[in-house]
């Protein structure tokens, strides 16, 4: 609690300089929250985890909000459409509040978040690939309009459909892969630390799944040259 | 140089932020419900060192009054987990003093409450004293299953199948936990063997089939063990897991396609007078199947292809074949032989 206490002073000082319109708290106290995230909503990343580690739900909500876009649309973009994603960051923000303590570098939240949503949208995947070999449950379905921006031209939205169309056959793993390079456009190493894996296999994945597309991929609209 | 201007980059701004922020607070009344209500961290927050003792002696209490309860209690219950190791060794009359534990018997020297473990001996093997631990097992399968799941499956379920195969490896390895494997486990073990070890998705997917053919997952076990045989070339093994997956789901949502691989298996194995049986039962029971005339075709073609050699009634010279999956509940063969 201490820790709290200092950071809740920290965060006041830092709110106080940044023109006094956030009310000095103490940290041992439930700060009365005006605009409901308050000052708690300057806190760096790092001071966050270490609240939420001692239990602050506020901090937690600071850390959610700043942080559930990212795994949203990292969540969709791996699947390829909108189907549950709300339970996936539900699941992945509980499971990251319950395992805060594992988190070695608080700075690192975002990452190690992306890469619980990765992992749980790999379960996803893989399940859904199970049951189909199986013959049970639809065949992954594509929604474009979750995918593509509305402002996209349609031949950026042709290029998208067909990936992840193509991207359906290959393995989750590799299409994971592909995708947070490819169209989250991460560094090898985020991609390597998103997918929980060693770098030479994120590239590999990576290699894999770009050789297929390059062989399938059919560019709409664009003649061939003979 | 053509074959990357085919793939082109997708620019970061084509792509949608659907996160928007009805969908972020709905998300985030679901955490906040859940974490406000009785959130892990707050438990363990909290002095963790006044209640994890407190804990540990109302377990250990607890423990002992069921203990004691069921020591004394009823004869006929059967519990699955505690009795079952004492199956086994039970001699027909004489075993009472025999069955307790060494342990056990140091406990309670005089308790007649042993005796609670004689109804759980019921009637068969009665020679059975050689095996010290074999799990005989000739009629009825193990029944019931209530492990608690295992650390892998823990893993498994959260997705970290590499560490999950690990922990299988710490546990004495796939063969080990297939023993002990409840039927949803033995799906997963199939699920996680499936890449590298093929025997032992198999093997995990007849277990299924073999022991718990009443369980809901037998027959998707079955007809996943048909889709892999039929993947490693066994096509006669397949049709007959096929077919047990029809017998055990006769009108599960695959039977169409079932009995269709069984048609193909038969035609792909040059069997054509059971294909032609199959592919009748086919038309009969899926008058608008989608496959019927793909199967006509077939059937005409290969009758055409392959004169009749052995005799044109298929009688005598026509091997035995296996019969008709029944359609009568009854769980049929196991899908292969080892």
């Amino acid at each position: 609690m201490g820790h709290a206490a200092s950071i809740h002073c920290a965060m006041a000082a830092q709110s106080a300089s940044h023109g006094a319109r956030l009310r000095l708290v103490r940290g041992d106290q439930d700060p009365q929250r005006p605009n409901r995230l308050g000052p708690t909503a300057e806190l760096g990343s790092a001071q966050l985890v270490s609240l939420a580690r001692e239990n602050d739900l506020l901090a937690f909500e600071v850390l959610y909000r700043r942080h559930a876009a990212f795994a949203m649309n990292l969540a969709v973009r791996i699947q390829g459409n909108a189907t549950d994603v709300e339970d996936v960051v539900h699941d992945a923000f509980l499971r990251a509040h319950a395992r805060l303590d594992e988190l070695r570098d608080p700075d690192a939240f975002r990452a190690w978040l992306g890469a619980i949503v990765v992992r749980l949208v790999r379960t996803r995947l893989r399940r859904r690939r199970l049951l189909r070999s199986v013959g049970l449950g639809a065949a992954d379905s594509v929604e474009l309009d979750s995918i593509a921006s509305h402002e996209a031209s349609p031949e950026i939205r042709a290029q998208l459909a067909q990936v992840y169309a193509l991207l359906r056959t290959v393995a989750p793993d590799d299409r994971i892969a592909w995708t947070l390079r490819h169209l989250e456009h991460h560094r090898l190493e985020t991609v390597a630390e998103l997918c929980s894996c060693s770098l030479a296999t994120a590239k590999r994945r990576i290699h894999r799944a770009h050789k297929f597309l390059q062989e399938h991929f059919v560019t709409p609209f664009v003649e061939e040259p003979a | 140089m053509s074959e990357r201007s085919k793939l082109p980059e997708v620019p970061a701004s084509a792509l949608r932020d659907i996160a928007t922020d009805q969908r972020i607070n709905r998300v985030w009344r679901r955490i906040d419900g859940e974490l406000s209500g009785a959130s892990p961290r707050t438990l363990r927050a909290g002095a963790a060192w006044l209640w994890a003792p407190a804990a540990a002696v109302a377990v250990f209490a607890l423990g002992v009054f069921v203990g004691a309860n069921w020591m004394r209690a009823q004869p006929g219950a059967t519990t699955a987990l505690e009795a079952e190791p004492l199956q086994p060794p039970a001699g027909p009359t004489a075993a009472p003093e025999v069955l307790p534990s060494p342990r056990e018997r140091r406990d309670e020297p005089k308790k007649p409450a042993r005796t609670r473990r004689l109804p759980r001996t019921p009637s068969p093997l009665p020679e059975l004293q050689i095996a010290p631990e074999a799990p005989e097992q000739p009629t009825q399968p193990p029944a019931p299953i209530t492990q608690t799941s295992a650390h892998w499956q823990q893993l498994y379920d959260e997705g970290e199948f590499e560490q999950a195969r690990d922990a299988i490896e710490t546990q004495g390895g796939f063969d080990a936990v297939l023993g002990q494997a409840s039927p949803e486990q033995l799906f997963a073990l199939s699920d996680l063997a499936r890449s590298d070890n093929r025997a032992i998705a198999l093997a995990a997917l007849r277990e299924v089939v073999n022991k718990y053919p009443h369980n809901p997952n037998a027959p998707i076990a079955a007809y996943q063990l048909g889709v892999m045989l039929k993947k490693a070339g066994d096509l006669a093994g397949a049709a007959r897991a096929f077919a047990i997956y029809r017998a055990l789901s006769p009108d599960g949502d695959f039977s169409e396609d079932a009995l269709a691989r069984q048609v193909e298996a038969a035609i792909e194995q040059g069997e054509l007078v059971l294909a032609r049986q199959l592919a009748e039962q086919y038309a009969k029971e899926f008058p608008t199947g989608e496959r019927l005339d793909e199967f006509r075709e077939e059937l005409e073609a290969a009758a055409a292809y392959v004169p009749p050699t052995p005799a044109p009634d298929a009688g005598s010279a026509e091997p035995i074949r296996p019969a008709e999956p029944v359609d009568d509940g009854s769980p049929g063969d196991p899908p292969d032989a080892p």
